[in-house]
């Protein structure tokens, strides 16, 4: 009896101590759709459709979606269905480009979805005078933003090079043609008139977040009119690329909540520490960014 | 308006009293114990004849205008002492002080009804005053004996998460707490990172927690007051009592330094695991299997308080706290080689590595308060405090290169980090007793903040470059504030059934440029109807201070911060009505309370901001600013004295919060928003050795944000491009932007909480020739005794599973419990 005891008591004290298990919460999967656009007068207007997929269980990357109606509206005049672009889940107004000033509204709608709608107003065009110097491995780009001070400007400064498709063989496994892709530089922005400000927006390594080499930024609590940026790209020529490429622009501030809250987005749920939110979405309905920018784009 | 009635008041004021001086007379003076002289507060004089009574203040002073008569019979009484019935004659104003005498808990249920009913006749609303001897009964975890955790086990107090000591009371966050220690705030009250409370219960002697109807002396904070009185110290013997738990051991010292006169009381607590646990890390560390050095963490308490009658009129009190939480690291790892040079001689290369860190943070206080009285109807307390709160993280690293033995490079890296907040005080309190209709408080105080929002620096020195030394945010960089304040209340016996409560606080604080001032009117009902006491009250609040917490566990990394003119103070009102009644047969106080509670300008991190990323930010950038709204009805069924004593409480409630940047501005439940919490305490004493204790506790869950789904984010700004990376298998992968969906902020409940907690007290009475009676205790106690696998947080796991032929990530949600059962033994004793 008293053995038993003493095993009942050490197997209570070994169950006690496993502090951690496996639960399952009944957190029932709401299939939404997805709704994603960026669109710029340079561009005919297009946009991406896809649906959720569970937190939990096997991590599947969220299914596009192809079979959906797509209907576009001009500053609430419609423009007509968007067509299926035969990349998956994209859907575009074939030779339309957004124009400057006017709101674009997409309302999309699939079985067994609800529908999901989203607007976004193009940018004006910035006033931008640029000059590009090169030095052995910086590329140095000078501007200067001539806007109207009267109003919020929202801006972006991106670098990127891109790089073309490349076949890639590894002894063991059949060879594959990576598409072409982007990758991200690293760069620093200085806006020479307020002193030690240095916007750093080194970005982390391809597989990273691809928004992470955006830099936004307002002229609410600086005023860039008639001030010089310098924007130092440091090219890394050990990498293949067609050379690299500066985009200033003016953005709608859909973008900037986005960045804003794509951080805090990749916590895990914890209870301790950060607490976990939602990133920044505009699309009624469902899930999603309907955005849209208009700038330049220079190549270094 | 406000003026008018003011002038009426007065008038009245003044006529009552001098139609009520003609033929009445004052008895005033102090109720005490008269083994230790210390004064007790609360306690009850009543003439039943009359019908008319008082409580003590919280000096113990007692003041009663009553018609004059050859005789008065009066009945004094407090919980765990012998009612005393005193007859006196009143032809003249009479200073008389009431020595009661402890007594055994069996005898009290027989004279109960002689008390007076405390909880019906009081227009006070959500005040809950637990006697101390009933917190130290509580069953504790380690056997610690915790204030805090037995203030949570009250209705319309939460205790955030398993184990930890924080207080949200009636859907308020922790800083809306003002926590005061001799009237000192106590702004950190907690130990090893929230799950022990920073009061020995040894040195305190009353604690009042008022969560509602909050009379007009009170201010500063939206939700609750929790007045704790540390004893004054014996007037009569030294006498110490102490204890030896599993984790810390406490001793008080208390005795006269002049008999009858001046009283000195000293009291400590400190952990030892750091001190038990060194020799363990020494030995494993000579072994090659230990840390490389010195681990630890310990905190320590120490209260002292001096206690001076300088004369019948005039006594001075000097009280002060220290307590400090330290963890601290200090490794050291050597390495070294020898090479073997053509020459014969050898090299000594090697490398040494260190790192010293120390998180240490802790709160002082100081008070001197000053009792007088004026005359036998106007007793006045002078205070002035001293409260500071600190936080300091110092960590370093020094990485050396050596050639036999001689540094050849260097690199050496620290960080430091200081927050905190300075008060210092300065008040005047006056009770004011004219006739037995009317007790009037009034007074002024003043607060002078400095708030220390987080200073960091760092020093980077490394071989053959300059040396980095960079103030991120300087120490002086200091936020200076001054809160005035002046307050009068009247609590009016109107007629036998109806008494009222009302005052007025106004307010001022002055912050930078900024000035807010507020006037805050304060009013309690009561009306006696039958047995059945109603109850309602209406006030008003405005909390000048902010708390920035990350997890609202009550970290010590949580700042203090001052209301600003882009942050604005926090405000409330609160309406509550309720019954209450006692079964004086039963022993039983009964009572129900309701209450709507909407608060203004609350602050929260934004979305992803914390208190180390990017400190040279103001802190000003990185909160949201909105609002919240809290209702609920509590039920409290308590028994104080008798053989079986304890409480039932249950609380119904709501706890929202609206913030136009969270949650896309879609109003949300606090974290901490639980609908149903049940305590259940009680302790019996079996006979003079045995007494045995339990609670049991339930919560419903805690509110939790936890991922609902996953979907693709918008990828392609500027342009139209995907980014690839070589994955699983050699097969390319898009490295689109994967994001995941929280669904609505704390849209998730953990599973409900519950446990037994239990003490078995063991006493024993020895008979000892030099320091007299010893009086020893054994506990045997089991803190969560069915073991209940109580949450603590949720993570959404991700792990390489097998799944159709290869490797998968696959996601699961794990529960982690952080307290097992957990038994525990401690010795106490008292000589």
């Amino acid at each position: 009896m008293k053995k038993i005891s003493i095993l009942f008591a050490i197997s209570f004290f070994i169950w006690g101590c496993d502090f951690e298990q496996v639960i399952e919460l009944e957190i029932p999967l709401k299939s939404q759709l997805v709704l994603n656009g960026a669109f710029c007068p340079d561009s005919s207007l297009t946009v991406h459709l896809s649906k959720t997929t569970a937190a939990v269980g096997v991590a599947e990357p969220p299914a596009f979606v192809n079979n959906a109606k797509v209907t576009a509206w001009e500053d609430n005049k419609l423009l007509g269905n968007l067509t299926w672009a035969g990349v998956e889940g994209r859907f575009t107004l074939k030779d339309f480009y957004p124009q400057p000033g006017k709101t674009y509204r997409i309302k999309a709608t699939s079985v067994g979805f609800p529908d999901v709608e989203a607007e976004t107003t193009i940018p004006e065009p910035i006033k931008l005078r640029a000059n590009i110097s090169k030095q052995e491995t910086i590329i140095t780009l000078d501007f200067t933003l001539d806007d109207n001070p009267a109003k919020k400007n929202i801006y972006m400064v991106s670098a990127y090079k891109v790089i073309p498709p490349k076949l890639f063989s590894v002894v063991g496994y059949p060879p594959y043609t990576i598409p072409q892709s982007v990758m991200p530089q690293y760069c620093v922005m200085k806006a020479i008139f307020i002193p030690q400000s240095q916007f750093n927006f080194e970005n982390s390594e391809i597989g990273g977040l691809y928004c992470g080499n955006r830099l936004t930024f307002n002229d609410l609590l600086m005023k860039p009119e008639g001030n010089t940026f310098t924007l130092n790209v440091y090219n890394e020529g050990d990498r293949d690329g067609s050379g690299g490429y500066v985009f200033v622009g003016a953005i709608s501030e859909e973008i900037t909540k986005y960045d804003t809250t794509l951080g805090s987005n990749q916590n895990n749920g914890a209870v301790l520490g950060n607490e976990p939110s939602n990133v920044y979405g505009n699309v009624k309905g469902g899930l999603g960014l309907l955005a849209s920018y208009n700038g330049v784009r220079y190549k270094l | 308006m406000l003026k008018y009635f003011w002038c009426l008041f007065f008038c009245h004021l003044v006529c009552a009293e001098a139609s009520y001086a003609q033929n009445r007379f004052t008895i005033s003076g102090y109720v005490e114990d008269i083994e230790s002289g210390e004064k007790l507060i609360g306690a009850t004089i009543y003439a039943p004849d009359l019908k008319a009574g008082t409580v003590a203040n919280k000096y113990g002073f007692y003041s009663i205008t009553l018609p004059a008569a050859d005789v008065v019979k009066f009945v004094v009484s407090f919980v765990g002492y012998k009612v005393q019935l005193q007859e006196i004659p009143l032809r003249k104003d009479v200073v008389m002080n009431f020595r009661l005498v402890p007594e055994p808990a069996s005898n009290e249920t027989e004279i109960l009804g002689e008390r007076v009913e405390n909880v019906v006749q009081s227009t006070r609303m959500g005040t809950i005053d637990v006697p101390i001897a009933q917190i130290r009964n509580v069953p504790a975890i380690l056997g610690e004996r915790d204030l805090l955790k037995a203030i949570q086990l009250l209705p319309g107090v939460k205790g955030g998460t398993e184990g930890s000591s924080g207080m949200y009371v009636r859907g308020g966050g922790p800083d809306q707490n003002l926590i005061l220690l001799d009237g000192a705030p106590v702004y950190n009250a907690s130990h090893l990172f929230g799950f022990f409370s920073v009061f020995n219960t040894d040195a305190i002697q009353h604690v009042e927690l008022t969560k509602g109807g909050f009379p007009a002396r009170y201010g500063g904070r939206l939700s609750s007051v929790l007045d704790i009185s540390m004893k004054e110290g014996n007037l009569r013997e030294w006498q110490a009592d102490g204890g030896i738990g599993i984790i810390s051991s406490r001793l008080t010292v208390q005795g006269p330094v002049i008999k009858d006169k001046m009283s000195l009381l000293v009291s400590g607590r400190r952990t030892y695991v750091d001190v038990l646990a060194r020799p363990v890390i020494r030995a494993l560390n000579a072994q090659g299997e230990g840390p490389g050095g010195d681990v630890g963490y310990y905190f320590y308490d120490l209260n002292a308080k001096l206690n001076y009658i300088i004369s019948s009129k005039d006594r001075i009190y000097l009280s002060t706290y220290n307590g400090k939480d330290h963890a601290y690291t200090d490794i050291v790892s050597v390495s070294e080689y020898k090479t073997n040079e053509p020459s014969g001689n050898p090299t000594t290369i090697g490398s040494q590595e260190r790192i010293d860190g120390n998180l240490k943070w802790g709160n002082q206080t100081t008070s001197l308060r000053w009792n007088h009285l004026f005359s036998q109807k106007l007793f006045a307390n002078t205070m002035i405090t001293y409260s500071d709160y600190a936080f300091n993280i110092d960590i370093s690293s020094e990485f050396k290169r050596l050639m036999n033995g001689k540094d050849v490079e260097r690199d050496y890296q620290r960080a430091r980090y200081l927050s905190g907040i300075t008060d210092k005080s300065a008040r005047i309190d006056f009770d004011y007793l004219p006739v037995p209709t009317h007790a009037i408080k009034f007074g002024l105080s003043s607060i002078w903040h400095e708030y220390r929002p987080g200073a960091a620096s760092i020093r980077v020195e490394a071989t053959g470059e300059a040396v980095i030394d960079t103030t991120l945010v300087p120490k002086t960089k200091l936020t200076k504030a001054t809160e005035m304040a002046a307050y009068i209340e009247d609590d009016w016996t109107l007629s036998g059934k109806m008494k009222v409560n009302f005052g007025l606080h106004a307010s001022g604080f002055w912050v930078g440029k900024s000035f807010y001032p507020s006037l805050q009117p304060r009013l309690a009902l009561r009306y006696l109807a039958g047995p059945y006491a109603l109850k309602a009250s209406f006030v008003t609040m405005r909390q000048y201070i902010h708390l920035l917490a990350n997890s609202g566990v009550g970290l010590p990394t949580d700042l203090w911060l001052p209301a600003t003119d882009r942050v604005k103070p926090q405000a409330a009102w609160q309406v509550a009505a309720g019954v209450s009644r006692v079964f004086s047969d039963l022993g039983l106080e009964a009572s129900i309370e309701g209450y709507y509670k909407p608060m203004k300008n609350l602050i929260e991190y934004k979305a992803g901001a914390n208190f180390l990323n990017d400190p040279s930010t103001d802190w000003q950038d990185k909160v949201e600013i909105g609002n919240g709204e809290a209702y609920g009805l509590e039920f409290f069924l308590q028994k104080k004295i008798g053989q079986t004593s304890g409480w039932i409480g249950y609380t119904l409630s709501w706890s929202n919060r609206t913030f136009p940047n969270l949650n896309n501005g879609v109003t949300f439940p606090y974290r901490y928003d639980r609908r149903h919490d049940i305590a259940v305490v009680v302790s019996h004493k079996f006979s003079k050795k045995v007494d045995f204790a339990f609670n049991w506790v339930y919560g419903s869950g805690n509110a939790v944000t936890l991922a609902q789904a996953r979907y693709r984010g918008l990828d392609q700004v500027p342009g139209d491009f995907v980014a690839y990376y070589i994955g699983w298998q050699n097969k390319p992968q898009e490295a689109r932007v994967i994001l995941t969906d929280y669904g609505s902020r704390n849209g998730y409940r953990m599973t409900p909480a519950h446990r037994l907690d239990l003490a078995v007290n063991v006493h024993r009475d020895k008979a000892m020739s030099l320091l007299g009676k010893r009086i020893r205790t054994w506990t045997f106690g089991a803190y969560n005794a069915y073991n209940h696998k109580n949450p603590f947080y949720i993570y959404l796991s991700a792990e390489d599973e097998f799944y159709k032929g290869e490797f998968v990530k696959v996601s699961k949600y794990k529960q982690v419990s952080i307290i097992p059962v957990i038994p525990s033994i401690s010795y106490t004793f008292k000589l």
